[in-house]
C-alpha cells in the first residue's frame, strides 16, 4: 500500500495540472488519455501495423543483443579481473565504448551495414559489453587469494575453473551486470530504431513525436518501464535472492 | 541574431501593450519561433527590416516549432502550409498567412547518378527500396499526397520497399547501394543536387510546378486565427520585413558563403555541407528560385495546395479553406 501511495499521488497531479493548468491535451495529455492509447496498444492497433510485431522486434533485439553481450563480457571480464595486462588491454576500448553516445555508434554501423538488424543489435552488443565487463573483472579481483591458491593446489583449471570456481563466485555480480545492463539495453535500443530500421518500438515513438502526439509516446514509456520493472521482479530478483540466501548458507 | 523567447510571451506582449497604450492591432513585440531555414527571419531581424515591430526570433528544431505554437508560446511560427492543414483538420486554430521568404520545396528523391537511366522517374522506383526520414514526418505527408494525386499509387508503402532512416544518414546509404534511392529533406536534398554521385528524380516544387503551375513550400508564416485577427497590421509588417530579407539576400547571396556576413545562418541551414552545395544553392537563390515572396500568395496558389490534397486524399475531411489559409490581401487591405 505504502509503495502504491506516491504513484497514486503523482497521477492526481498529473491529472490537475493536465486538466487545469497545461489544458493541451497533444502536448500534455491527461491520465485518461494515456489510459486510451495504453489500450490502444495493447489492442494490436497502431498508425504502422500490429503494434505486437513491433514490440516483437524491439523484444527480440533487446534479448539478441543483451544474451551476447552478457556472454562476451563476462569471459572478458573474468580473463580481466585475473590478468592485469587484460585488463590494461581493454581499459581503452572499453571506455571509448562507454563514452561514445549510442547515437554516433549507430550512424556509423547503420552507414556500414545498411538498414538491418545488425545495426542495432551490434550497437547494443559494443554498449552493454563494457559495463558487464568492468563489473565481471571487479567481481574476480575481490574474490579471495585463499580460494585462488586453493584451486591451485588442486589442480582446478581451465573450462571447471571457470563454471565451477570463478562464476559462482561471482554470481551475485552477475545478476547486478544483468540488471543494469538489461535496464540500459531498453533504453538504447529505441534509439537505435528510430535512426534506421523498418520496425520496432522505436519507428513509433518516432511517428508520434514527428505527428506530436504526446500521448502515446507517454504510454509507450510506461509499457517499456513494465516489462523492465517485470523482468527485475520476476528474473533478477528472485535470481539475486536465491544467489544471496545459498551464499549465506555456504558461510 | 537569435533570442530565447520568454516562458509566456503572449503574457509579456500583453503587459507590453497595456503599458504603451496602444491599439491591438499594432503589437509593438511579436514573438517568432523558427527553424534553421528560416534565414530571411533572421536576416529582416538583424538588419532591422520589421522597422519599429521588434521581433524576437527564436531558433528551435521542427517538431519544436509546431509544439510552441500548440502550446501557445509563440506568436508566429515557421511551418509547412500542408502541415498547418493537418493541425487544422485535428482542430488547431492555425492560419497559414504568407509565403514572404518561404523556401520552395526542393525536397525530392535521388538516386545514384550510375542509375538515373534505370530509375528516371518516381515511376520506375516500383518495388525498389526507398529511404524515408520517417512516417510521421511532413515529407512522406506531403509524398504520400503527390503520389496519389499525380501518379496513381493508391498506397507509397506498397509499391515501394520503404525503409526508414535519419534524413542525415540516407545520403550516404544511397551512396554506398544500401538502398535505391532516398527522400531527403531539404538540406541533404540540396547537397544531393550539386553533388555529381546523385541524380534528383523527384522534386515537390519541379513535381507541382509541372502540374499546376504553382510552387510548393517547406515552410513559411503561420499564426493562430485569434492571433492575426487582434494583431492585423502587426503580421502585415512582419511579412513586409520577410520580403525586404528575401530581396536583400537575393542581391547579396554572396553574405553566405564561406566567409561571408552570414556565414553561420547557412552553415546551421545545412548549405555549408560542400562547395557543390553552396554552390547549387546560392544559383537558386540569385535566380530567385530559393525563396518566394508575398506577392506569390495568391488564390491560385492555395487553390492548387487545397487540390493537391484533396486529390491526394491528405486527410478525411479537409477543412475549408478559409480555415487554414489567411485570405490573400487581408493583411495589404489592413495596413
Amino acid at each position: 500500500m505504502l509503495n502504491a501511495a506516491p504513484v497514486v499521488v503523482g497521477i492526481g497531479l498529473w491529472w490537475t495540472i493536465t486538466t487545469f493548468v497545461l489544458v493541451q491535451p497533444r502536448l500534455f495529455p491527461p491520465p485518461q488519455d494515456v489510459l486510451a492509447e495504453l489500450l490502444r496498444i495493447l489492442s494490436n492497433d497502431g498508425p504502422l501495423g500490429p503494434t505486437y510485431a513491433h514490440a516483437g522486434a524491439t523484444l527480440l533485439r533487446l534479448l539478441t543483443a543483451w544474451s551476447i553481450a552478457f556472454v562476451i563480457g563476462t569471459l572478458l571480464g573474468v580473463l580481466a579481473g585475473r590478468r592485469r595486462l587484460v585488463f590494461d588491454f581493454m581499459a581503452n576500448p572499453v571506455w571509448i565504448a562507454m563514452s561514445v553516445p549510442s547515437v554516433v555508434w549507430v550512424f556509423i554501423l547503420l552507414v556500414l551495414f545498411g538498414i538491418e538488424n545488425i545495426v542495432p543489435v551490434s550497437a547494443l552488443v559494443l554498449l552493454l559489453t563494457a559495463p558487464v565487463f568492468l563489473g565481471t573483472a571487479e567481481g574476480v579481483r575481490a574474490i579471495s587469494k585463499d580460494l585462488l591458491e586453493m584451486c591451485d593446489s588442486y589442480h582446478v583449471r581451465g573450462w571447471q575453473r571457470l563454471t565451477g570456481f570463478y562464476l559462482p563466485s561471482i554470481a551475485s555480480y552477475m545478476v547486478a551486470n544483468a540488471r543494469v545492463s538489461f535496464a540500459y539495453g531498453i533504453r538504447i535500443v529505441l534509439i537505435a530504431e528510430v535512426i534506421g530500421l523498418p520496425n520496432g518500438v522505436g519507428i513509433l515513438v518516432a511517428y508520434w513525436s514527428d505527428t506530436l502526439f504526446m500521448a502515446p509516446i507517454v504510454a509507450w514509456g510506461i509499457l517499456l518501464t513494465a516489462v523492465g520493472m517485470a523482468v527485475d521482479l520476476l528474473v533478477f530478483g528472485p535470481l539475486q535472492r536465491r544467489i544471496r540466501q545459498e551464499s549465506e548458507l555456504s558461510r | 541574431m537569435t533570442h530565447f523567447s520568454p516562458l509566456f510571451p503572449g503574457t509579456t506582449a500583453l503587459a507590453g501593450l497595456l503599458a504603451l497604450g496602444a491599439s491591438p492591432l499594432a503589437a509593438q513585440s511579436v514573438s517568432m519561433t523558427v527553424e534553421a531555414s528560416a534565414i530571411p527571419a533572421f536576416v529582416a531581424a538583424d538588419r532591422g527590416f520589421f522597422g519599429a515591430l521588434e521581433v524576437e526570433v527564436s531558433k528551435v528544431g521542427y517538431d519544436q516549432v509546431q509544439a510552441l505554437l500548440v502550446a501557445g508560446d509563440t506568436d508566429i511560427a515557421w511551418m509547412s502550409p500542408i502541415e498547418t492543414v493537418q493541425f487544422v483538420t485535428e482542430g488547431s486554430d492555425f492560419r497559414y498567412f504568407s509565403t514572404a521568404g518561404a523556401q520552395n520545396m526542393y525536397n525530392g528523391i535521388v538516386v545514384r547518378a550510375e542509375e538515373a537511366d534505370q530509375y528516371p522517374d518516381v515511376l520506375s522506383l516500383e518495388g525498389k527500396q526507398l529511404g524515408i526520414p520517417g512516417f510521421g514526418t511532413g515529407t512522406w505527408a506531403s509524398f504520400r499526397a503527390f503520389t496519389r494525386a499525380f501518379y496513381d499509387i493508391e498506397d507509397p508503402t506498397e509499391y515501394f520497399d520503404v525503409v526508414t532512416a535519419s534524413s542525415g544518414a540516407l545520403l550516404a546509404l544511397v551512396e554506398q547501394g544500401r538502398v535505391d534511392a532516398a527522400l531527403l529533406f531539404s538540406g541533404s536534398s540540396a547537397a544531393a543536387r550539386a553533388l555529381p554521385e546523385f541524380r534528383t528524380v523527384f522534386s515537390f516544387t519541379e513535381a507541382m510546378e509541372a502540374a499546376t503551375g504553382q510552387p510548393l513550400v517547406i515552410n513559411g508564416a503561420v499564426a493562430t486565427g485569434t492571433w492575426l485577427d487582434e494583431n492585423p497590421e502587426t503580421a502585415a509588417a512582419v511579412v513586409a520585413g520577410l520580403d525586404e530579407a528575401t530581396a536583400w539576400i537575393e542581391a547579396n547571396p554572396s553574405a553566405f558563403a564561406s566567409g561571408g556576413e552570414y556565414e553561420q545562418l547557412a552553415q546551421d541551414a545545412g548549405w555549408l555541407a560542400g562547395p557543390e552545395t553552396v554552390d547549387s544553392v546560392l544559383s537558386l537563390i540569385e535566380e530567385g528560385k530559393w525563396y518566394l515572396s508575398s506577392e506569390d500568395y495568391t488564390q491560385e496558389w492555395i487553390g492548387a495546395i487545397m487540390t493537391l490534397l484533396a486529390d491526394g486524399q491528405f486527410v478525411e475531411e479537409l477543412p475549408e479553406q478559409d480555415a487554414a489559409f489567411l485570405a490573400p490581401g487581408t493583411l495589404t487591405a489592413s495596413e
